[in-house]
């Protein structure tokens, strides 16, 4: 795959909830096409949209209208369980509430794309332990969450989204619930992820967190107000 | 996602819950182990009627008081059992002198009374019959002798005591030439009869007192005997001695007022009674073996509601709709098949336990019915919970609080 190549190609993405008889409309026809290894922030005030746009881009929910392209790969088409796929396997998904199962162990959760991917137990295991390992947490495999501070279980999260190799990861407020510290952690893991290549889309409503993409698209009520480069800022030595 | 994986996360989601899933468990297993005993027990009583019925010897029918009627294809019994009861001792005088097929006619008024003997007393079945007693019921004298035809006629009050009597009121002593009392009057004991094993319908063989059907006559007060023994010559003269009964009966009596039954059809009425009742309590305990079942389905909606974020993650990270609904089935499954287990082993020892008072017989269908009901029963109330897992929305899912 070329780095030049689209990875995600969002076409006119409306989103309408209907809440009895009330129309929300988080999403009013967004576009914008993401490319292969590019790192990118969305900003916008609570409300805008934000989590809805990066549901529909991870297969996570269907638009009311509009398509979005995956890998060159329409979804719209697809049936749940082909969505599913597509995020077992291309798509590594960090939430700001982590969503790790409590009762299990880091690297059990770590191992949880795998189970459905069909990997056996023993490759299972390495695997995930790999993944920790690369995300600073191999001494803590088989602690639980509730035995993880905020910035570990992001970590572990973090882990989850990679360990079936996906090409896009797309974190939603991964910083939000996390103090400034184990932010700063967990920014420098993702530009960690995107020097390996890795495409990443990131959501926040913080400008310093923003600024370790290479590109901020700003919404808001819905809709684009702007899509621009902000190369500079990252030269300015803020890595 | 292999299957052996789904048992692993199945496994792991009971294991979560030790208690609650025991408690749900428990639900099967007083189902099943209900299904197994009750229908052990009737079982038992059926095969304990045949065994009692064929020991009557193959050629010998019954003739009983009133009219009792099967309906040919209904496999019902209806009738008036013991309503008008007309049969006499003529009636057993006249098949013995006009039944050129009849070998002999053996008279029975049974009845319970109460037996002492020194400051030893309790109820037991007298039994009012006639010399011909043991030979015609193969149930031979042990000690002593049984009474004879002068005794009858000269309405003496000699008796005869099955085993269980003799050992309850004598011991190891010997009885014959002792004095008892049935009913406030005193018999002589001249004999004990050999052991002959329990019988069905709660007539315990070894539990009676045998006197002349004369003195029983008196001592109830009643002319009409409990029942009729009619021997055939031979096996082959059965049919032609039943036929030969019912005619010199008919001329004498109502036809309303007694029946002559083969063995096949006393056995085919009392089968059919107890196949009935087996049925019915076989039933109602299928029914708390479905209760179980909704309990299983309870608790998987329960499961599924607590599990909904951990359902939205799963999906999340890409498990299909199979993935989650085969957990959920297999959680079910586990629960019906490990609660049929137990429950078909509590079942079985229950009716091990239940055999020093009750007749009882483990069948092989009902253990296996009541195995694949519960299995059955498992997945068809896990399936609903776990569609209904399988189907929730990744995002409402992860929304869940
Ligand atoms: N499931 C839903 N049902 C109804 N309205 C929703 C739902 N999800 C989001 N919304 C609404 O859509 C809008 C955008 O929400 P969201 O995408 O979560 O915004 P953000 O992530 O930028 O804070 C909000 O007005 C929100 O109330
Ligand atoms: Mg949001």
């Amino acid at each position: 795959m070329s780095p030049t190549e689209e990875l995600v190609k969002a076409r006119d993405l409306v989103k309408i909830y209907r809440l009895e008889g009330v129309e929300v409309h988080a999403l009013r026809g967004v576009a914008f096409d993401i490319r292969c290894g590019e790192f990118v922030s969305i900003m916008g005030p609570s409300g805008s949209g934000k989590s809805t746009l990066m549901h529909i881009i991870g297969c996570l929910d269907r638009p009311t209208s509009g398509s979005v392209l995956i890998d060159g790969q329409e979804t719209k088409e697809l049936t749940d369980n082909e969505l599913a796929a597509i995020r077992n396997k291309k798509i590594g998904f960090v939430f700001q509430t982590f969503n790790l199962l409590p009762r299990m162990s880091a690297l059990k959760n770590v191992e949880l794309p795998l189970i459905y991917a069909g990997f056996g137990l023993g490759e299972r295991a390495r695997r995930a332990k790999e993944t920790l390992e690369a995300v600073g947490l191999g001494e803590r495999i088989n602690h639980r969450p509730s035995q993880l501070s905020g910035g570990q279980q992001q970590r572990v999260a973090i882990a989850r989204a990679l360990v079936n190799d996906p090409s896009l990861i797309l974190a939603d407020e991964p910083t939000g619930n996390l103090d400034s510290k184990s932010g700063a952690e967990v920014m420098s893991i993702l530009e960690g992820l995107h020097d390996q290549g890795r495409t990443i889309i990131l959501v926040t409503h913080e400008l310093y967190v923003a600024e370790h993409a290479q590109r901020i698209i700003r919404i808001l009520d819905g809709e684009i107000v702007s899509d621009e480069w902000v190369e500079n800022c990252r030269s300015l030595g803020r890595r | 996602m292999d299957i052996l994986e789904s048992f692993r996360l199945a496994l792991g989601g009971l294991a979560a819950n030790k208690m609650r899933s025991a408690l749900t468990m428990l639900g099967v297993i007083i189902g099943v182990s209900a299904v197994i005993l009750l229908v052990s027990i009737g079982s038992g009583v059926k095969a304990d009627i045949s065994r009692e019925i064929m020991g009557l010897g193959s050629n010998v029918t019954m003739v009983l008081p009133g009219k009792i009627e099967m309906h040919p294809g209904a496999g019902q019994t209806g009738g008036s059992l013991g309503l008008v009861n007309k049969l006499a001792l003529d009636h057993v005088e006249a098949l013995k002198r006009e039944g050129a097929h009849i070998k002999e006619a053996l008279p029975i008024l049974s009845s319970a009374a109460s037996m002492r003997y020194t400051n030893l007393s309790r109820t037991v079945d007298v039994v009012g019959t006639a010399p011909e007693y043991p030979a015609v019921r193969n149930f031979p004298v042990a000690e002593g002798r049984f009474f004879s035809a002068g005794e009858v006629g000269g309405l003496r009050r000699v008796c005869v005591l099955g085993q269980t009597v003799a050992e309850d009121f004598f011991g190891d002593s010997n009885p014959v030439g002792e004095r008892i009392s049935l009913s406030d009057q005193k018999f002589t004991v001249i004999g004990v009869m050999t052991e002959k094993g329990g019988g069905a319908m709660g007539i315990n063989l070894d539990d009676q007192v045998f006197v002349p059907v004369t003195v029983a006559q008196n001592l109830f007060g009643t002319e009409n005997l409990s029942l009729i023994f009619v021997e055939a010559a031979s096996q082959a003269d059965v049919d032609l001695a039943m036929v030969e009964a019912k005619r010199i009966l008919a001329r004498r009596l109502d036809e309303n007022d007694f029946t002559v039954l083969a063995q096949e059809e006393l056995l085919g009425i009392l089968q059919t009674v107890v196949g009935t009742l087996t049925l019915m309590l076989g039933g109602i305990a299928s029914i708390s073996l479905l209760v179980g079942g909704i309990g299983i389905m309870n608790i998987m909606l329960v499961s599924v509601t607590e599990r909904t974020r951990e359902i939205g993650i799963r999906k999340a990270v890409g498990a299909k709709t199979y993935d989650i609904s085969i957990q959920f089935v297999i959680e079910a499954t586990t629960l019906s098949v490990i609660g049929g287990t137990v429950g078909i082993i509590l079942g079985a020892l229950g009716s091990l336990v239940a055999r020093s008072f009750l007749p009882s017989q483990i069948t092989a269908w009902s253990v296996v019915l009541a195995f694949f009901f519960a299995a059955g029963v498992g997945i068809f109330f896990g399936v609903y919970p776990a569609y209904k897992a399988s189907h929730l929305d990744p995002i409402e899912a992860l929304r869940y609080e």
